[in-house]
């Protein structure tokens, strides 16, 4: 029986079979290679891939195009380089999930306030000689009178005479050393030449500068061993007086004829004294005014003394019109009003009036307060935010500071130095000249002596006896060194336990003026200025010092290890703060080498307000004009990168 | 019967040429794919190790500089590369912020001797923990240095295996060192990545450049990295 193959596609194991045997071999082998082909393509073509991306990967940090997740901040001691009185660092970080970056900025501790001192001007400067009559006719209460009266006379040049001695202050603003004058006149002298002293008092006013001309004559009102004059003089204003002639005891009334003769020379007699005849008659015949007052004296000018206050971005001037505070941008109806009792200083008396005498001449700002101070000694805390006074006080002046939450003020007329509670009330009181503080201390300087002072308590914790009288107190907040500086021109470096650290000098002439703290290459350095005189003192000794050809240097700041020191070159025959040109003296804080030096205004410039935000230091000048320096390149203006760090996951 | 016949010796011959011309197919389709799997054995071997080098100067770039100086933050040397920071070990957690002083931190060169430098202090962050250690580098304001293997942690005197010279009081600050040595490259000499046969930085003021080479039988890989400084 035949078998019939039944498949479709028929195979014998003929030459026909073997060849579609080899034929599907073959194909499965060109398959299998392809396969194996395309595998190592694929897998090449991964590999390459791969590293394709790693090697095209930007390697910066990757930070997410949100920004970063969170910011924080922290501030540090100054920067290398920078002023330790005025920066803090202000480290910067920013986190992107795991990765941190750190950068750093200078950040403002406190803006170099100033008191304005000096307030006279070239063009409208009078002069006022006080004529105290020290013989033993004088009622000491006019002394007071003239004290106060004198206290009040801004924009004057003052001298001091006495009817026995003549001219013993020659004329000056400093109203500390009028004060102290004044204080040491005793009425111990027989006679009283009342008009002899005019007479001779006439000639001691300059020849130029003065504006205008002022005898202040402080009297019980009895001449005594007087009218010793010219004969045309004795009865100049033709009264027919009998007693217009000399007198060897008391009853002369040449006083009022000399008066007269003053008048006509453009010379203003004023009179303080009992209501009598001749006092009232001298001050009509001298065309001036029997127990005088302000306004009578001061030239009326508007005018700017102190910097700007950047309150926020909010920018305040403390402006002077007529020549007194102007705070009608302020409310105050809430205010308080207190004056220190003259016989308790501790005790402040509740005033009813407000009313603010003289120009600002100090200032402080404390986060959203303002403490500023008139020249007549009154103190001002304003709020800034609200605009308004919240007390003044009648009797404080000087310099302002915090320690802690307490304000330190000082010195006032009298040398006192006040630290008060924000209530306010006294916490304790001081004799110095000179103050600077820590959070907790403050030290006070007067003469040779310098005392540590506990802030809250009040107690004084040390005392140090200086080789020479201090000019200068500064603490550096970032070393805790106190540094005084001396009218010999040496500096003692002390611990907060006024212990010697180093004493250091720079073979000045002049007294140290200012001393401003900085750290390079982690040595500590101080710049220290004289009236002349820049230098730079490290541990190891005199770095460097300079003259300062462009006047004199009124303020010094550093920055990026640069001196930016600020001069006043007053060479006119008339000096006035609007008389002169003002410099801005840029040094290297580390070599002395200069490297620029910049005219900032006619006149005196009062600031510089550093205003880091905007990257500019600001001056004003007492007519209100801006002048700005850009500090944008000094390294520390911007945010400077400290590297990055990851954590780990 | 057909199935009864013998094969001819003509199909005998062809079927022996087909069968070899199958088996020089088989031979040569092997060969390529022993030597293909050798490129490719040698090309993830050179790019294994570029990768590592690659990730560790990444991870180290990223913590360049960290609290320190950012003007000597690098510094590159024939075949050599220092980045300013302190790796990360189980006995420190790297720099932090000190308290009382802002930085940048970084060391003082009191005095120099012929054996190594005396720095003003060795705990960069006042956390009294040292911040220098054996085989770490050393960046200076006018060259580098390497600390030798012999340092004893602690000691404010570092001896140094290798050193530029350099000037008293410079500012130092500890640097990982890269190296590479005629067998691959090293990381404060600790072996890296084998393979690598060039290491090439370059420093502007914009970027760090590195050229990385690396080779093995006659396989090469190269690649160029470039980190921007912002």
């Amino acid at each position: 029986m035949t078998h019939k193959n039944m498949f479709l596609c028929h195979t014998p194991s003929n030459s026909q079979g073997w060849i579609l045997v080899y034929a599907l071999v073959f194909l499965t082998l060109i398959q299998s290679a392809a396969l194996i082909t395309s595998s190592i393509i694929r897998y090449n073509y991964r590999s390459a891939n791969v590293f394709n991306q790693i090697i095209r990967q930007s390697h910066t940090l990757s930070k997410s195009d949100v920004g970063p997740i969170n910011t924080s901040s922290r501030l540090n001691q100054a920067p290398q380089g920078w002023d330790h009185l005025y920066f803090y660092t202000d480290l910067i970080d920013r986190t992107w999930g795991r990765q941190h970056t750190l950068s750093w900025q200078a950040c403002l501790r406190e803006q170099p306030y100033d008191r304005a001192e000096d307030m006279t001007f070239s063009f409208n400067t009078p002069y006022v000689l006080v004529i105290v009559d020290d013989s033993i006719y004088m009622d000491t209460s006019y002394y007071t009178h003239a004290v106060d009266l004198i206290n009040n006379l801004d924009l004057c040049m003052v001298g001091v005479a006495t009817t026995s001695k003549g001219l013993i202050q020659t004329y000056t603003v400093n109203k500390q050393l009028i004060r102290s004058t004044m204080e040491s006149i005793k009425p111990v002298c027989p006679d009283a030449a009342l008009s002899e002293s005019l007479f001779t008092g006439l000639g001691t006013f300059p020849k130029k500068c003065a504006a205008s001309r002022h005898v202040l004559i402080t009297t019980s009102g009895t001449a005594s061993d007087d009218g010793n004059l010219p004969e045309w003089l004795k009865d100049y204003d033709n009264d027919g007086d009998p007693n217009d002639i000399h007198i060897a005891g008391a009853g002369s009334h040449c006083l009022d004829d000399v008066a007269q003769y003053a008048a006509e020379k453009d010379i203003h007699v004023h009179t303080i004294g009992p209501d009598t005849a001749l006092l009232k008659n001298t001050a009509d015949n001298g065309n001036g005014v029997f127990l005088p007052y302000r306004d009578a004296i001061v030239p009326e000018i508007d005018f700017n003394c102190l910097m700007r206050i950047n309150h926020g971005k909010v920018f305040h001037a403390l402006k002077n019109v007529n020549s007194i505070f102007d705070y009608g941008w302020l409310a105050k109806d809430n205010a308080s009003a207190f004056a220190v009792d003259a016989t308790n200083p501790y005790t402040l008396l509740s005033l009813a009036n407000l009313d603010i005498p003289g120009p600002v001449s100090s200032m402080y700002v404390n986060g959203h307060e303002l403490l500023c101070s008139s020249r007549q000694g009154r103190l001002l805390k304003i709020n800034l935010t609200a605009k308004e006074i919240v007390w003044s006080i009648d009797g404080l002046g000087g310099d302002i500071t915090m320690g802690g939450d307490l304000i330190i003020t000082g010195p006032d007329t009298q040398g006192r130095i006040f630290c008060l509670k924000q209530g306010p009330a006294v916490k304790w009181i001081r004799k110095g000249r000179f103050f600077d503080s820590s959070e907790s201390k403050a030290y006070i300087a007067a003469g040779n002596n310098l005392e540590c002072v506990d802030i809250q308590s009040g107690i004084t914790c040390a005392q140090f006896n200086s080789p020479g009288p201090i000019s200068s107190i500064r603490y550096d907040p970032c070393a805790g060194i106190v540094y005084a500086g001396t009218s010999t021109g040496s500096i003692t470096a002390l611990n907060q336990d006024l212990e010697i650290v180093d004493i250091m000098t720079a073979g000045f002439k002049d007294s140290i003026a200012d001393i401003h703290p900085f750290t390079s290459l982690k040595r500590y350095y101080i710049l220290c200025i004289t009236r002349s005189e820049v230098a730079c003192i490290s541990d190891k000794g005199l770095v460097w010092s300079k003259s300062i050809d462009h006047g004199t240097p009124i303020k010094a700041i550093i920055m990026d290890s640069q001196a930016f020191i600020t001069t006043w070159e007053d060479k006119a025959e008339c000096t006035g703060i609007d008389a002169g040109t003002s410099y801005l003296i840029i040094m290297n804080a580390l070599t002395g080498e200069m490297e620029n030096n910049k005219t900032l205004c006619s006149g005196k410039a009062y600031g510089p307000m550093i205003d880091l935000e905007n990257m500019v230091l600001e001056y004003i000048n007492w007519k209100g004009t801006l002048i700005t320096y850009d500090i944008s390149s000094l390294t520390g203006v911007s945010p400077c990168p400290l590297g990055s760090r990851t954590d780990n996951p | 019967m057909i199935m009864n016949k013998g094969i001819t010796l003509i199909e005998l011959l062809l079927s022996i040429a087909l069968a070899s011309v199958i088996f020089m197919i088989l031979y040569g389709m092997n060969r390529t794919a022993s030597r293909t799997y050798m490129e490719i054995r040698d090309n993830w071997y050179c790019m294994q190790s570029i990768r590592n080098a690659i990730l560790v100067i990444r991870n180290d770039m990223s913590n360049c500089g960290y609290l320190m100086p950012q003007d000597i933050r690098i510094a590159v040397r024939k075949n050599q590369l220092f980045i300013a920071g302190l790796p990360k070990t189980s006995s420190h957690s790297g720099l932090k912020i000190p308290s009382d002083s802002p930085p940048p931190c970084y060391s003082i060169i009191r005095i120099l001797t012929n054996k190594g430098i005396e720095l003003d202090t060795i705990d960069l962050d006042n956390d009294n923990r040292p911040d220098y250690w054996a085989d770490l580098g050393l960046i200076t304001n006018s060259g580098t240095a390497v600390i030798s293997h012999s340092y004893k942690k602690g000691a404010k005197t570092l001896p140094l295996a290798r050193q530029d010279s350099l000037s008293q009081w410079d500012r130092a600050i500890p640097a990982i060192h890269y190296e590479l040595k005629s067998n691959g490259l090293y990381r404060n000499s600790q072996f890296l990545a084998e393979a690598i046969t060039g290491f090439d930085a370059k420093l502007s003021a914009q970027k760090l450049s590195i050229e990385i080479k690396a080779g093995r039988n006659d396989t090469q890989k190269h690649v160029s990295l470039s980190y921007p400084f912002e």
